[in-house]
């Protein structure tokens, strides 16, 4: 039987809006770099001036490493531009996507 | 979910915290080799068995593994199908005594798998009819390829539940966090969830190009052998990137019960 080479997420991304892209900039408050997802928890001001706390998905560790992230390479307190897909309920969830490094350029972090 | 108000306590969790498991602010990897799972969980989870009553009013097991804070709640609940069978054979020996006619459309013939094949969709529905508040969800999703059901609610004081509902060999997993208003939403908590096998290899199935669903190796299923950092496996032996499914005994990352 033929198995697809693809490499396929652990769970499907059906909540999220995968042909919407959302950009967020915030302060990261936790981040949880685990299997199966790595999570950024984003605080982001809103256009009412308030700050919301976002829960942001990201890839497996195994996958990021991959990818070249290292565990210490977004910490608490680092200020975090984003490029992710937003849950479709309207809660503040978001599937990552990219990150916007310093030279301006993107990486992907899914 | 139709629960009996019968609830125990268990003395001793049937679940094992992972010595060394990935470890990120306070969320911890439970497994449970009784229920065949692993979880991210916010502290170890306090465990109750309740009986559980099937669409058809089979009576099966389950158990609840979950964690409470103060405003926020995170629960597994495994709802036991493997001795669906027998569950029937019963119900309909207590119906042959309660009733004068027992119908024949409830006990001939394999009832049983209906209540197998209709899981997900009742408790779905016990899900919904709590209504608690306005769905905003309420679709397929898949874990692992494991097919499922993801229902999400916003509750009236703007707290949230993220629900994911999932069936593998007999054994329904419903994951249900909730997090107040002004907390990220709990979507690490739903999207965590694996199943493995008896022998604690993560169940992964992957589909081919007509959508037919066969078992790969998962690149994560290394279960109790995790380097508590990087997530990758602690024995130093390669996972190996040929996608077969290791024999059992061979030393593939694989946690095998007898070597713990």
């Amino acid at each position: 039987m033929l198995i697809s080479s693809v490499v396929r997420g652990h769970h499907s991304h059906a909540n999220y809006l995968e042909g919407e892209w959302l950009h967020l900039e915030g302060t990261v408050s936790e981040i949880h770099w685990m299997n199966p997802h790595s999570w950024v928890y984003l605080n982001v001001v809103d256009s009412e001036g308030q700050s919301r706390a976002w829960s942001i998905e990201g890839a497996s560790v195994t996958q990021l490493r991959r990818d070249g992230w290292a565990e210490d390479s977004i910490q608490a307190g680092d200020t975090l531009k984003l490029r992710c897909h937003p849950l479709k309920d309207g809660s503040r969830g978001c599937l990552l996507g990219y990150i916007t490094m310093d030279d301006g350029s993107e990486k992907e972090f899914d | 979910m139709r629960l009996t108000t019968i609830l125990k306590l268990l003395s001793l969790l049937v679940g094992l915290m992972l010595a060394g498991a990935a470890h990120a602010q306070g969320w911890t990897k439970f497994y449970s080799e009784q229920d065949q799972f692993i979880v991210n969980f916010p502290g170890a989870p306090e465990v109750r068995e309740a009986d559980y009553i099937t669409e058809s009013g089979a009576t099966v097991p389950s158990r609840v593994y979950s964690v409470e804070g103060e405003d926020s709640r995170y629960a597994i609940t495994v709802i036991d199908y493997t001795g669906i069978e027998q569950a029937h054979v019963a119900l309909c020996r207590r119906l042959e005594v309660e009733l004068d006619r027992v119908s024949p459309n409830q006990c001939i013939g394999r009832g049983h798998f209906r209540d197998l094949d209709g899981a997900i969709a009742y408790e779905a529905w016990n899900i919904r009819r709590r209504n608690v508040g306005e769905i905003t969800y309420d679709a397929f999703g898949r874990v692992d390829g494991v097919a499922g059901h993801q229902i999400q609610f916003l509750h009236p004081d703007e707290s949230r539940t993220f629900i994911g509902l999932y069936l593998l060999d007999r054994r329904l997993y419903v994951l249900e966090g909730t997090v107040p208003g002004d907390a990220p939403p709990p979507g690490l908590f739903q999207q965590s969830l694996g199943m493995l096998d008896e022998l604690g290899r993560r169940i992964r199935f992957e589909s081919d190009a007509e959508g037919v669903y066969s078992r790969v190796q998962s690149r994560y299923e290394y279960v109790g052998e995790e380097d508590p950092i990087t997530g990758e496996p602690s024995l130093g032996v390669p996972a190996g990137d040929d996608r077969r499914i290791r024999a059992p005994g061979e030393r593939t990352g694989t946690w095998v019960p007898e070597e713990q």
